[in-house]
């Protein structure tokens, strides 16, 4: 420690300014951060509210970690910087170990707090309008008893379409959903990987080729919402979108009725309902 | 040593990049002729579709095993094959001819690497550019979308190949050996087939433009990449022969580090850069050759029609995930531990203080080696793919902070009441701390299962990634670059030139990439050739500074270029003031490294004449 | 022709680094084989539309065990070689050759066994993975042969009389790897042929 030419107070000085400075700017714009970018969509799904606050949490723990690297290297640039020809040594420090086991169990109890929370996020509400594949966990409000209403999504290249097995199994390029109630979407393709995401309602599921991979969501309001192809599926894959719309149940009602007239004609030319739909078995060469 | 001159004759025709290119070009006709007689022999279903993957296929393969032959990889093992005995290669002392034929000097190697994959880099950079200007404006502007996604598939690709061996191979090779003190490495061929490798993999990247492109993106998911058209092998080929380069690299390091070390060298004082290399090299060992067979696996569905990700012939679209995530996830700790290697190395030397918590911080890396390959899936929480284990992955993926959090306390107690010098490496290692920051926390929002929700897929994974790897590594690159590169040639780089072009990059690559976060979390998805215009203010302004970012580019190219070739400043024999054993040997250093043994003191060594060794790690790193 | 540079390397340091190197490569192998053991597990555990594993796909067990077996045995007989390296020269140069005949014998058998084989790679999930993973094996195989080869080849020129030229721990570098790609090789067959 021989060349440290600042004394103890003077250290400690530096720390606790340092402290200061970050404690203070956390304060003050974590709350702002979270209150002013409120992203993604809230308050359309119960999935998308949830998603939205699960990025609350993070933000409150992302926040005040970018702002402490932040300040740090701002106050450690403007007070310790040194410039001129002579080359002065600083203290000659090697570690801490009181520092170190602070910062490793801060870290980990972070990390498994992060876990836990995202775990319980992710098991709890139907997990959180992410595709669960073939055994989903159901979301606790079906099983009250309520039936969830089944919506099967086929991705093609490059059009998704929607099938309702409750309804004749009828097919539909437009995508029309009640609200209030929960949905179960099963996503499936035909061809490539696609990615089911319908941004308002905080859903997204992969479509793959031979896989019936299940989501649920309950939207809570009427609206309109996206719906895009999020996993590249060849060359129109940024064409792949279109516009749904969430409805009351009587307009739903009304709407299917008239989907199923218009599509009579060739309802029963399709395949029978199911979780997913292969091509005839395919023998080439052997 | 001073073997005589080989005649001017002996020069142009012996084995060299001439005689790999002539050879190549052989080689790639005499395997299409080869593929066309398979093709016609047995599986005509080909002639419907107009393509044949069976003759391109060969082709790059009997293509690049003529290069090979031509640049003289053939030679030694004849030669053993016959009963030679096992020898060294002789380094050629002089001359612009050894960089481009085999060499078994490491230095050599090192600088090939930079120069190739310098090369490489602008390319793709010039395709970043050219995606950027397609997305200034809503609507389809200058690309058809297949040319579209080709670029955006070219540019991930190449960027992804090339920049996992870039310090690697250029510092790596070079420098590590110097710092434990060994006078070559110890598979100096395997050393430069790697090299050779990779630049031949770059080539027949870029010949995908000729066979219709490639439309799958860097991921290449099946069973797109088993229905597109022929560019799609130059993709399959690049990656696997790119996985084969890394295996080899990584290989040679590990080998050097473990049996080449400076007799007193033990492990606990080796410096902390060489440690970066070996936790990365030691993982890429084990990770690229998974990519480098799923990639043939791939090849072997496009040409002898097996069925591995094919689900109606009973294959499945997962498997193909599974295994690319299994190399591509520890891939991205191949871009992030060499970063971290050259950023704990550099600022103690410009801090002027040891570097604190040395322990900690190689903790730090094996954590993350070792972890890196336990988290794979997390790349597939919205795919449906075994979503019982979503909250494994969840916790091995957040687990992975703490070891990198080691590295961040590191970072910043080296800084604390250091002396800090801003110098050009100095500006790049401090970026580096803020970037990954950024990186590293936006990857938060991707790691917790229902916020992925709306990140995976979007422009919000593209940026986030963009942060951990353009500005973790490639910042940390340019640090290496602007430090070492006075070694390595002898030469200063232009200072004031540098400062320039850190603070255009710097602020270009922050407002680049920070819309695109926020874009993504709009809704965004990557890999779209248009969108709606609510996006366009942001897109343009992202845009904008790309441009910006491509200019700060051509900055570093005009002080390389200045400082290389017009200035020739030399530099001064010890720059930075370190006492680490590269700088105790001339600079460049001789044909065998040292004409002395170097002193190899302890890996605080930073600036000062090494003390007589009292402190002992024990008390080094725990002590004060 | 790169000209060779006339001192030979360090014994003891082409000791360490060829014994580390092998250490490594099996490791970089065992990676390798991870993507058609992944495939297997995988595919036959999803049995997607079915063909798996269709009727009629059947693995010829009888050539299988052999190739396996010759691989096992000319593994285990360069282990031999290895262990008495020092003891004497003929002796050594007799086990190598042996082992190397055997294991050039199991490559030869699995080329053959592609031309008997029943079924194409087309005929699903098994078909795939039993293509890719033999054919994996064989070139691993025979790439260790050819290494093999280098050191019988150098023997019989009389070049290990060298004293500076250590053969004795380029065999053991070389045995080691071959015996663990012996193992993967059972591994393979216990997965391909008994369990199929
Ligand atoms: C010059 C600065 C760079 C710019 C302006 C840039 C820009 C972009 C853009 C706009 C995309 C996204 C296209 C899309 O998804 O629609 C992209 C994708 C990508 N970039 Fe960069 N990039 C740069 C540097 C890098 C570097 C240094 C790397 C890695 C070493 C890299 C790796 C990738 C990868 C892997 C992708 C994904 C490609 C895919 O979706 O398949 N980029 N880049
Ligand atoms: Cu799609």
């Amino acid at each position: 420690m021989s060349s440290d030419k600042q004394s103890q107070p003077e250290r400690h000085r530096d720390l606790l300014w340092f402290l200061l400075i970050w404690v203070v700017a956390s304060a003050v714009l974590t709350p702002l951060y979270i209150i002013f970018v409120p992203l993604p969509a809230n308050g359309n799904s119960n999935d998308a509210t949830g998603q939205h606050l699960d990025n609350g949490v993070l933000d409150a723990v992302a926040i005040p970690a970018v702002l402490l690297v932040v300040c740090f290297l701002a106050y450690a640039m403007v007070r310790f910087r040194q410039t001129g020809p002579e080359i002065e040594e600083g203290p000659r420090v090697y570690g801490h170990r009181g520092l170190q086991n602070v910062w490793i169990v801060v870290t980990s109890v972070l990390v498994t707090g992060l876990f836990a929370f995202g775990t319980w996020r992710i098991l709890a509400p139907g997990a959180a309008g992410s595709g669960q594949g073939a055994n989903p966990l159901s979301p606790a409000s079906t099983k009250g008893g309520v039936s969830p209403l089944p919506v099967q999504v086929i991705g093609q290249q490059w059009q998704f379409t929607y099938r309702y097995p409750t309804y004749g199994g009828l097919e539909t390029p437009r995508l029309v959903l009640p609200y209030g109630r929960v949905i179960e979407f099963h996503v499936t393709s035909l061809d490539v990987i696609h990615s089911f995401w319908a941004y308002e309602l905080g859903v997204k599921a992969d479509a793959n080729p031979g896989v019936d991979n299940v989501a649920y969501v309950t939207p809570t309001r009427p609206g309109g919402f996206d719906v895009r192809c999020a996993e590249l599926c060849g060359i129109w894959h940024g064409y792949m979108f279109a516009r749904g719309r969430v409805v009351t149940r009587p307009a739903f009602e009304r709407w299917i009725a008239q989907q199923k007239r218009f599509f009579e004609p060739v309802t029963h030319y399709l395949p029978p309902y199911s979780d997913s739909y292969l091509p005839p078995p395919l023998r080439r060469g052997g | 040593m001073n073997a005589t001159e080989p005649s001017l004759l002996r020069r142009l025709v012996g084995f060299n990049l001439a005689t790999g290119i002539v050879l190549a070009v052989v080689g790639y006709i005499l395997g299409r002729w080869l593929g066309d007689q398979i093709h016609g022999a047995s599986l005509d279903y080909m002639s419907e579709s107009g393509e044949d993957d069976v003759s391109l296929a060969l082709g790059y393969f009997v293509g690049l095993i003529g290069f090979l032959v031509g640049l003289g990889f053939a030679n030694y093992p004849a030669s053993r094959l016959i009963g030679r005995p096992p020898s060294l290669p002789r380094p050629d002392a002089q001359g612009i001819g050894r960089y481009f034929r085999l060499t078994p000097d490491h230095k050599v190697v090192g600088m090939q690497y930079f120069t190739g994959i310098g090369v490489f880099f602008f390319v793709a950079g010039l395709t970043a550019m050219l995606i950027r200007t397609e997305l200034l404006q809503p609507g389809q502007n200058i690309w058809p979308p297949d040319k579209y996604l080709t670029l955006v598939g070219t540019h991930g690709t190449l960027m992804m190949g090339m920049m996992t061996s870039s310090v690697l191979g250029t510092f790596g090779n070079f420098i590590a050996p110097l710092m434990i003190g060994a006078r070559r490495s110890a598979f100096p061929r395997l050393e430069s087939l790697s090299f050779w490798l990779l630049m031949a993999a770059g080539v027949i990247l870029l010949t995908n433009l000729a066979f219709g492109g490639f439309q799958t993106g860097w991921t290449g998911y099946a069973p797109l990449s088993e229905e597109g058209v022929s560019g799609i092998d130059g993709y399959l080929f690049f990656f696997a022969t790119v996985g084969l380069s890394m295996t080899l690299l990584g290989f040679n390091l590990v080998v050097t580090i473990v049996t080449m070390r400076a007799p007193e060298l033990r492990w606990g004082r080796l410096p902390i850069f060489v440690w970066g290399i070996f936790t990365t090299s030691a993982t890429m060992v084990l990770a690229a050759p998974v990519l480098t067979v799923a990639m043939l696996l791939v090849l072997l569905d496009r040409t002898a029609q097996t069925t591995f990700f094919y689900p109606a012939a009973g294959g499945s679209a997962y498997l193909f995930q599974n295994l690319f995530w299994f190399f591509g996830h520890p891939e991205v700790y191949l871009l992030m531990l060499p970063g971290a290697g050259i950023l704990l190395q550099l600022l103690p030397v410009f801090s002027r203080k040891p570097l604190w918590g040395y322990r900690l911080a190689v903790a730090g890396m094996l954590g993350i080696s070792l972890v890196s390959f336990m988290v794979w899936q997390h790349h597939l929480f919205v795919s449906g793919l075994a979503a019982d284990l979503r909250p494994f992955y969840i916790l091995s993926t957040e687990l992975i902070s703490i070891p990198t959090g080691f590295i961040f306390i590191c970072a910043l107690a080296t800084i604390w009441r250091g002396r800090l010098r801003l110098e050009v490496p100095m500006l790049f290692c401090l970026a580096w701390i803020f970037n990954f920051m950024v990186g590293g926390i936006t990857g938060i929002y991707n790691s917790d299962a229902p916020s992925d929700t709306t990140a995976h897929g979007s422009f919000f994974v593209m940026a986030h990634f963009h942060y951990t790897i353009m500005g973790g590594l490639v910042f940390t690159f340019f640090a290496a670059i602007y430090y070492w590169l006075p070694k390595m040639t002898g030469l200063t780089l232009n200072k004031t030139l540098g400062k320039v072009h850190f603070w255009l990059m710097f602020i270009a690559f922050n407002s680049t990439f920070f819309p695109l976060l926020i874009v993504g979390f709009l809704g965004m998805p990557r890999r779209i050739v248009t969108y709606p215009e609510r996006w366009e203010f942001l897109n343009a302004w992202s845009s904008v500074s790309s441009f910006v970012l491509g200019f700060s580019m051509l900055v570093f190219l005009a002080n390389l270029v200045y400082s290389m070739f017009i200035a020739r400043i030399p530099a001064p024999a010890n720059p930075w003031h370190s006492t680490s054993a590269e700088w105790q040997t001339s600079s460049p250093p001789p044909l065998h490294n040292f004409d002395n043994d170097p002193t190899i003191g302890d890996p605080h060594d930073y600036g000062r004449a090494p003390e007589p060794h009292t402190p002992g790690l024990q008390t080094a790193a725990e002590g004060g | 022709m790169a000209a060779r540079i006339p001192e030979p390397e360090a014994p003891e340091l082409v000791a360490r680094n060829l014994a580390v190197g092998a250490r490594l490569a099996a490791g970089a192998t065992t990676f390798a084989f991870l993507g058609p053991v992944f495939a297997y597990l995988y595919l036959r555990s999803l049995n997607t539309a079915d063909l798996w594993h269709p009727a009629g796909v059947d693995p010829p067990l009888l050539l299988g065990t052999a190739i396996v077996l010759l691989t096992a045995a000319s593994a285990v007989v360069l282990l031999l070689a290895s262990r008495r390296a020092a003891a004497s020269r003929n002796r050594l140069l007799f086990l190598a050759s042996l082992s190397f005949l055997l294991g050039i014998a199991a490559v030869a058998l699995q080329v053959v066994e592609y031309f008997v084989l029943g079924f194409g790679p087309t005929d699903g999930g098994y078909a795939s993975v039993f293509v890719a993973w033999s054919g994996l094996t064989a070139v691993f195989a025979l790439g260790t042969m050819l290494w093999l080869e280098t050191l019988i080849a150098f023997m019989l020129r009389g070049g290990e009389r060298d004293p500076s030229q250590a053969i004795g721990p380029r065999f053991a570098a070389l045995a080691f790897y071959w015996a663990y790609l012996a193992g993967l090789g059972i591994v393979m067959w216990v997965c391909l042929y008994v369990t199929a």
